[in-house]
C-alpha cells in the first residue's frame, strides 16, 4: 500500500513538473565479504561487493527549484564481476541491481548529494572447474545506499543535459541457502552517471 | 559527534537554504527589442530630421512579434486585449480602422521589415508589441524538510516567481518616425507543495495576461496624452 502510494505521489508531481529525462550510470565498485568464505572456501577471490556496472534509468523533478533542486532517479542494470581461474576454472558473480536514489543537487555549486534503496534481484555464482561446487543461486537482497558526486557546471545552454561523476557507498547484505555464512556486499562505487537529453 | 558531522555535512543547504536567484531583466529586454540600437551620429541626426507624418484617420496596422520561448505563445485573448484602445482611437476619429499583420508575412525581424508588410497594407502607422517572460524557482524556509522527500508532497517550500516584460511602439510606416513607446510588466507569484504546482507555462500565463492589461491601459494613457 506504501509503495502504491508512493507511487502515485510520484507520478502525480510528473504530471506538475514534468520532464522525465532518461539516464544512464556506469560504475566500478570495490568491497565486500570473500564470497568463497560464504561458498565452501573454493579457490576465487572475488568479493560480494566488488564489480562493474550498468544501470539505466529516469530522474524525475521532484522540486526543480534554482540553485537547490531535488530529484529522485530509478535505476536498473547489470552488476557483474568475472574471476579468471585459467585451469582451475571460472566464477562469475552476477546481480540486476535495482535502486531508488532521492538527490539534493545544488545546481549553483555544482554537487549532488543522494540516499536510498537497492535492490538486487536474480544474484547468482556461476562457476565451473574445481570452483564449481561455488555454483549457487542467491537470495535477493535490500540494502541502502548513499552518494556524492560532483556535476558538470551548467553552460549557457538552457537545460543543457546532466553529467555527473562520484561515489556511492552501498550497505547490502547476501544471503543463500547453500551459504555458510552471509557474505557482506558492502562497498565503494566510483560512478559516472548522464541524462539523456533532445 | 555523530550530530557534529552531520551538522557540518548539511552546513552547505542550510546556510544557502531559500534565496531567489532573481531575474534578469536586461536579457529579457535583448528579448522584446525590435532591433539592436545603431549609435552614429548621423543616424541621430536622421532621427532628428524626422517628421510626424500621419493623416487624419490614419489607417494602424498592428504586429506582435513572436515569441522565441516554448514557454508561451500569442494567442488571439491578447490581441483582444488592444480592442480596449483600438476602439477608444476609433471613437475619438484617430485611426480609420485597424488589423493584424500576420507573422508569417514577415520574412526576418526587423522594423525595416515590419514596416514593409505595413506599407503593403496600406498602413499608415504599425503598433509593434514585444513580449518576453522568465520564471524563478526557488525554496523558501519549508524546503529544506524535502531533503527526507515525503515533505515534498504536502510541505508548502517552494516558490515561483514569474515575470513578463511587454513593450508597445508607434511607427510611422514611411518615414520610421516613432510616435509613442509603452512598456509594462507583471509578476505573478505561487507558494506551493514542490511535488504539485503550477507549470512554467501556466505562471507565465498568468504574468502576461496582467502584463498585456497594463500596456493596454499605458498605451491608452500615451496616446491620450500626445498628438497623434
Amino acid at each position: 500500500m506504501k509503495v502504491i502510494l508512493t507511487a502515485a505521489l510520484l507520478l502525480a508531481s510528473v504530471s506538475a513538473n514534468g520532464n522525465i529525462e532518461p539516464v544512464i550510470s556506469i560504475a566500478i565498485g570495490e568491497g565486500g565479504d570473500k564470497l568463497s568464505n560464504s561458498t565452501g572456501y573454493q579457490e576465487y577471490g572475488s568479493t560480494a561487493g566488488t564489480g562493474f556496472t550498468v544501470l539505466g534509468g529516469i530522474l524525475l523533478p521532484i522540486s526543480p527549484t534554482v540553485p537547490h533542486r531535488f530529484e529522485m532517479q530509478f535505476n536498473a542494470g547489470f552488476s557483474v564481476l568475472h574471476h579468471s581461474g585459467g585451469k582451475k576454472g571460472d566464477v562469475l558473480w552476477s546481480r540486476f541491481p535495482l535502486e531508488a536514489i532521492y538527490y539534493y543537487h545544488n545546481k549553483k555549486q555544482n554537487f549532488r548529494l543522494g540516499w536510498g534503496a537497492i535492490y538486487h534481484i536474480e544474484n547468482y555464482i556461476s562457476a565451473n572447474g574445481i570452483n564449481s561446487s561455488a555454483e549457487t543461486q542467491v537470495d535477493n537482497a535490500l540494502g541502502f545506499i548513499l552518494a556524492a558526486e560532483r556535476t558538470v557546471p551548467e553552460s549557457d545552454v538552457k537545460d543543457r543535459p546532466l553529467i555527473a561523476a562520484g561515489f556511492r557507498f552501498t550497505n547490502i547484505k547476501y544471503k543463500a541457502n547453500s551459504f555458510s555464512k552471509d557474505a557482506d556486499g558492502s562497498s565503494f562505487q566510483l560512478i559516472y552517471t548522464f541524462t539523456l537529453k533532445d | 559527534m555523530r550530530k557534529i558531522l552531520l551538522l557540518i555535512f548539511l552546513s552547505p543547504i542550510l546556510i544557502s537554504a531559500c534565496a531567489s536567484s532573481g531575474f534578469n531583466r536586461g536579457e529579457l529586454q535583448k528579448q522584446i527589442n525590435v532591433g539592436k540600437p545603431q549609435y552614429d551620429d548621423n543616424a541621430i541626426k536622421d532621427a532628428y530630421n524626422k517628421k510626424p507624418n500621419l493623416p487624419k484617420k490614419f489607417k494602424l496596422a498592428f504586429y506582435f512579434k513572436p515569441s522565441n520561448s516554448a514557454d508561451w505563445r500569442w494567442t488571439e485573448d491578447d490581441r483582444a486585449k488592444l480592442d480596449g484602445l483600438i476602439q477608444s482611437l476609433k471613437s475619438k476619429g484617430v485611426i480609420s480602422e485597424a488589423f493584424p499583420i500576420l507573422n508569417s508575412l514577415v520574412d526576418a525581424e526587423g522594423l525595416q521589415n515590419i514596416r514593409l508588410v505595413a506599407a503593403k497594407h496600406q498602413a499608415d502607422a504599425v503598433l509593434i508589441v514585444g513580449g518576453a517572460g522568465q520564471l524563478d524557482r526557488y525554496i523558501n524556509n519549508w524546503g529544506w524538510t524535502y531533503t527526507l522527500l515525503l515533505p515534498a508532497f504536502f510541505v508548502k517550500g517552494s516558490e515561483a516567481d514569474a515575470l513578463f516584460m511587454t513593450n508597445a511602439a508607434l511607427w510611422d510606416v514611411k518615414n520610421e518616425y516613432l510616435y509613442l513607446t509603452a512598456e509594462a510588466e507583471s509578476i505573478s507569484k505561487q507558494t506551493h507543495i514542490a511535488a504539485f504546482g503550477k507549470s512554467d507555462k501556466e505562471m507565465l500565463l498568468d504574468a502576461k495576461k496582467e502584463s498585456l492589461t497594463k500596456l493596454s491601459a499605458e498605451l491608452q494613457k500615451m496616446a491620450e496624452s500626445s498628438k497623434l
